[in-house]
Parts: C-alpha cells; structure tokens; sequence
C-alpha cells in the first residue's frame, strides 16, 4: 500500500482524487472542507488552474458561459470561482430573513447576470431547459424575495425592472378571492398606464421608444409596457386566445422564437417569416385628456383609470417579414439609420413585409433591426398606409438575448412625431409558419 | 482464467471477464497475450482485493464507461452523488477499507467503482461544518486564531447560519 503522510494530503488519498470527490460535493460543503486545515485550503483556494471551481460549476449545474456568442469581448476568461462565489452568495441573500435592501439589490443584479448568461437554445435540444433559468425561478417562487416590502419602492431600479419584465407577472398570479392580490395588481397596472401614456416619456433623447438615451432600454418603461399588454390580453380571453406571446424566463433565451435554431445565416436576429403584433392604445380623447388635464382632473393624475368605464383597445396584426439589401430600402423609409453595430457577426439588417390588421387590409412595413453597444437587440419599423406615405414609427426591444421567444416590445408613435400625435405600446414575435390567422383570412375568404 | 497475487502473496483465480473491468489488467493481458502467468498486484492487499473482485463479480457483463466518457458527460451533466442500492450496501465498510478501496480502484482503473468511492466521500462530508469534518477524517486544525479568522471572512459566501 502506498503510504500518504499527513502534511500532504487531508484525506489518505492522492490530492486529485480528494480533488475530484470534492467537485461531486455542494460547493457550500466545498466551503466546510476548506477550512479544516492548511492543506485542505490549499487544496480548494491554492489551485492556479480552476479546475475544481469549473467542475464546481458546470456540475452545480449552470450553463457553460463559454457558450454565449460573446459581443463585445473577444476572450471568454471566466473566472469559475469568483462567479460560483457571487451566485451562491445571491441565493444566500434571497434567503436570508433579514437581508438588507442593498444586498437585494446586488442578489437582483445577480439574476439578472444569470439569466442573461442562459446558454442559447440550439437545433434539436428545443426542449431542453436551462439550468440557469431553472434555478433563478427556483429562488425567486421559493423565496418569494420580489415581494418583498423593501422593493416596493424601488420601481426605478433598472436591475429589478428587468428581471420583472423578463418575468412579465408570471410571480403575481393571484386566486379570484385574494383580494389583497387583485388590489396590488390594479396598482400595477394604473402606475404602468402611467408610464405608458405619458407622452413625455418619449422624445428624441430616446428616440421615442423604451430608452433612457438613445441605445440604452428604459426597463422600468419595458415593464410597464409588459404589465398593460399582458393584463389588457388578460381581460380578452376570448379574442384570439390561441394567440398569445410566450414570456417567462425560458422565453428569454436566444433563439427561442420558433425557427430561429435553422436561420438562414444571414439572418443572425431571426427576422424572416411570420411574426405577431398587438398593439394598444387609448381613445384619443382619453389620451388627451389623461395628459392635458381636465376640469375634474389634474394632468397626468393615475386615478383617470380607476373609472370602471375605462378602455384601451387591442388589436393584433400579422405580418410576414423578409430581408432586404440596404440599397433596397425605398425611398419613403425617413426614420433615422441605426449607427453601425458594434459587432461583426451582428450586422443592421434591414427588412420589409406585409401586415394585415383588423379592417383586414394589407399594408407594408419597413424596418431594421441592430445590436445595440449595451448587447440588446433594437428593433425600429414604418408602417407605409399609402404607397410613399409612413404613417407610424415603431421603436423595440428584444427581450432576453438573440431571437428570443419573448420577442420584442416597445412603443409606436407618428412618424413624423408631431406633439400632438398619439403614442401606444407594442409587442411583437415570431410565430410557426402554421400558425393561426385571422387578420389575413378576412382578406382571403 | 487469470491468476492474481497480492502484495501479501495471496492468489486469487479470477475469470477473464470479471477481472478485465480493470482497465489496467486488461491492457495488460492484451499486451502480454495467452498466458498462465500471474499477475502480481504489489499495491493491493488480499483484504482489498477481495472486495474489488466482489464488485467486479457482480458488475459482470454491463457495459464498460468509453473512452470519451467525460465529452459525453456535458450532454446530462448534473451533479449527483446517488449510489445504487447494491453499491451502496457494498461500500458500507469501515474508513480505512473504504480509503483502500478507492486506492485499489484508481491503481486498477476500474472507473465506476471509482465514482462510488468518490461519491461516498462526498457523501461523508455533505452538510458538516469544519469541525464535524475534522473529527470525521482525524483533521489536524493547524491554522493559527488569525489565520481561521480570515479563512472564515474568505467563505462567508457560503455562511448560511
């Protein structure tokens, strides 16, 4: 028998096997063992090449960052330890009884980090989950720390809205008789409103869309559209009700849109083929009322909604899209050209299709569709009503990474953005070839 | 048949088939081709071969880990520390058997009962604080007061109490 002496090794083994029964071990336990004594620290802190950390890691399981598409940043470097140290830290905070409001936030920002590390989904493992995702909605149902009362005044953190969008309400399902549920859900959707409608949330600083400036999403005005599509859907279940846009964390994935893992390879945003819109809006009095003020109310004041006879509209569009040579765009596309993109393998792609709404007439669309610096994919498109006129502009962002299920949201607004013109919130994705249609089989019958 | 001797001179005849679930003893037959010589076994004792060999016996026949195992690994991964039933009663032995057993098994390259003994390891330390794993294994805790202090400070990230 081979005999080990004790300075060198914890355990009466070889340090690689000891190494490789610790990487089967949580590494909470990993933790435990290290600090016994001096050669078991050495052992799992003293390593230079990571190995313990990256096995650690993958077998946790979380999905293998080396996968992403990096945009910015050319080497992948992980540091394996540092970022199994923030992650088991996160959930330690989520839950912890007594965590204070700044170590939520940073668990927040965690998440958030998490989720966008997702592996992207790939041909054939369509079903396969994330682990990544699995564990954020574990911690997040198990702990319930989003409900938390620190947060609550917290709607202006980006981190928080984000992963409240990527969420879309899917935490807040209340029973018909939690009445508490059903009040906190009606001030959801008023302060969203409020945020949707107001018409100084959108100028040219950011590009009359979801953005804080121009590139950089506005997440608490991306929640707040999220929160009045989903919840005006909600109250409709029997318009279209096959039709619905998926959302959830599995949602957010890259090239979880139907398709999109056998793009054309040009076609890095999964942009070709048959999409959905719906599409919100206010009665224009409404509109003009709730921001100008009237005689019984204040400008902007939250509680125009509470009138039981207050109605937006909804409405869905389909559309068939197809990619175009930027030389082809025609002449009456006059938005603004989105700045080159940062990455090489994610070109500005430029588009055009058909749409078909619900008077059942067919118009076009022009648009393109970019990588922003921030890593967040922009989307931009023209309605053209008559043949060289635009009527509307739409600004958008993708949800969750490349080609994402969840697809992309935003606001719409007149073309030319006269003050007075009207401004509603959007949400578009891609659908299967086969999907249902009724917008264009009103044309075709 | 192939014999076997131990390092304390005991032989053990064993089936071909049984005995070549050691990727070391198997690349040793096919090397050295048909033939009644014995094998000597320097690093192993006839207590610990025993074992080995009962596991093999019983572990005839199923497919043996390939070669890439590890690539295939990433498909399913997932840590799991689970031991089957037989495995598990197997693997009841005292510390020191249980220590030579992994010894024997990473001399012999027989990989599966590897894992188990890795896993029962795992096993062994799974939700013990330092001390409790120090009384398990007979640690030493030579760190000085500073030292654990500041050790303690480099884990908090995994400070759940």
């Amino acid at each position: 028998m081979t005999t080990t002496t004790q300075s060198a090794c914890v355990l009466p083994l070889p340090s690689e096997i000891t190494e490789q029964a610790l990487t089967l071990c949580h590494p909470r336990d990993v933790a435990s063992f290290s600090q016994t004594c001096r050669t078991a620290h050495h052992l799992v802190y003293g390593g230079s090449d990571q190995y313990l950390w990256r096995q650690l890691f993958l077998l946790f399981p979380f999905d293998d960052p080396r996968q992403i598409q990096s945009v910015s940043r050319e080497d992948c470097q992980v540091n394996w330890r540092e970022e199994l140290h923030r992650r088991m830290e996160a959930q330690l905070i989520a839950n912890r009884k007594s965590s204070k409001l700044e170590d939520f936030l940073r668990a927040i920002e965690t998440f958030v980090s998490v989720v966008c590390s997702a592996a992207p989904v790939t041909r054939g493992n369509e079903r396969v989950p994330s682990p990544n995702l699995l564990w954020v909605v574990d911690i997040l149902l198990s702990t319930n720390m989003l409900r938390s009362p620190l947060l609550a005044s917290e709607d202006g953190n980006q981190s928080l809205a984000r992963l409240r969008s990527y969420l879309a309400l899917t935490l807040d399902e209340y029973d018909e008789d939690d009445e508490e549920g059903k009040e906190m859900l009606q001030l959801i959707r008023a302060r969203s409103r409020c945020q949707v409608y107001d018409l100084r949330n959108y100028h040219r600083r950011n590009d009359w869309g979801p953005f804080i400036t121009a590139g950089k999403a506005n997440w608490t005005h991306i929640e707040s559209i999220i929160n009045v599509i989903s919840m005006n859907l909600y109250d409709r279940p029997l318009d279209w009700p096959d039709t619905r846009p998926r959302y959830g964390l599995e949602a957010t994935r890259s090239y979880s849109a139907p398709g999109t893992t056998a793009r054309a390879a040009s076609d890095w945003a999964g942009v070709e083929g048959h999409w959905r819109r719906y599409v919100c809006f206010m009665d224009y009095r409404d509109l003009f009322a709730f921001n100008y003020g009237s005689r019984v109310r204040e400008q902007h004041d939250g509680t125009y909604f509470n009138n039981p006879a207050f109605e937006e509209a909804t409405r869905l569009i389909e559309l068939k899209l197809t990619l175009i040579d930027p030389q082809d765009i025609p002449d009456c596309y006059i938005l603004d050209r989105f700045p080159d993109s940062p990455c090489k393998q994610c070109p500005t792609l430029y588009f055009t299709g058909s749409s078909w709404g619900i008077q059942g007439n067919e118009s076009t669309v022009i648009g393109s569709v970019t990588m922003s610096e921030g890593g967040v994919v922009r989307w931009r498109l023209a309605s053209v009503v008559e043949s060289h006129n635009i009527q509307w502009s739409s600004e958008g962002v993708q949800i969750g990474g490349i080609a994402s299920a969840f697809g992309v949201v935003g606001a719409w607004t007149g073309a030319r953005h006269d003050p007075r013109d009207p401004v509603g919130p959007f949400w578009l994705y891609k659908v299967e070839e086969d999907h249902p249609s009724y917008m264009r089989a009103l044309i075709h019958v | 048949m192939v014999l076997l001797v131990t390092s304390d001179n005991v032989q053990f005849q064993v089936d071909k088939e049984v005995v070549e679930r050691s990727v070391l003893i198997k690349n040793m037959l096919e090397d050295v081709g048909e033939s009644d010589q014995s094998i000597p076994l320097a690093n192993v004792s006839s207590s610990v071969l025993k074992k080995v060999i009962e596991y093999c016996e019983h572990h005839r026949g199923e497919p043996l880990p390939s070669a890439d195992a590890d690539q295939n690994q990433d498909e399913t991964r997932k840590r799991t520390t689970d031991i089957s039933e037989w495995d598990q009663k197997f693997i009841t032995v005292d510390q020191e058997m249980l220590f030579e057993i992994i010894l024997a098994a990473n001399y012999l390259d027989i990989k599966s009962l590897l894992d188990v003994g890795c896993k029962t390891v795992a096993n062994m330390i799974k939700g013990k604080t330092p001390e409790e794993i120090r009384r398990l294994f007979n640690i030493v805790n030579d760190f000085t007061p500073e030292e654990e202090a500041q050790i303690k400070k480099e884990n908090e990230w995994a400070e759940d109490r």
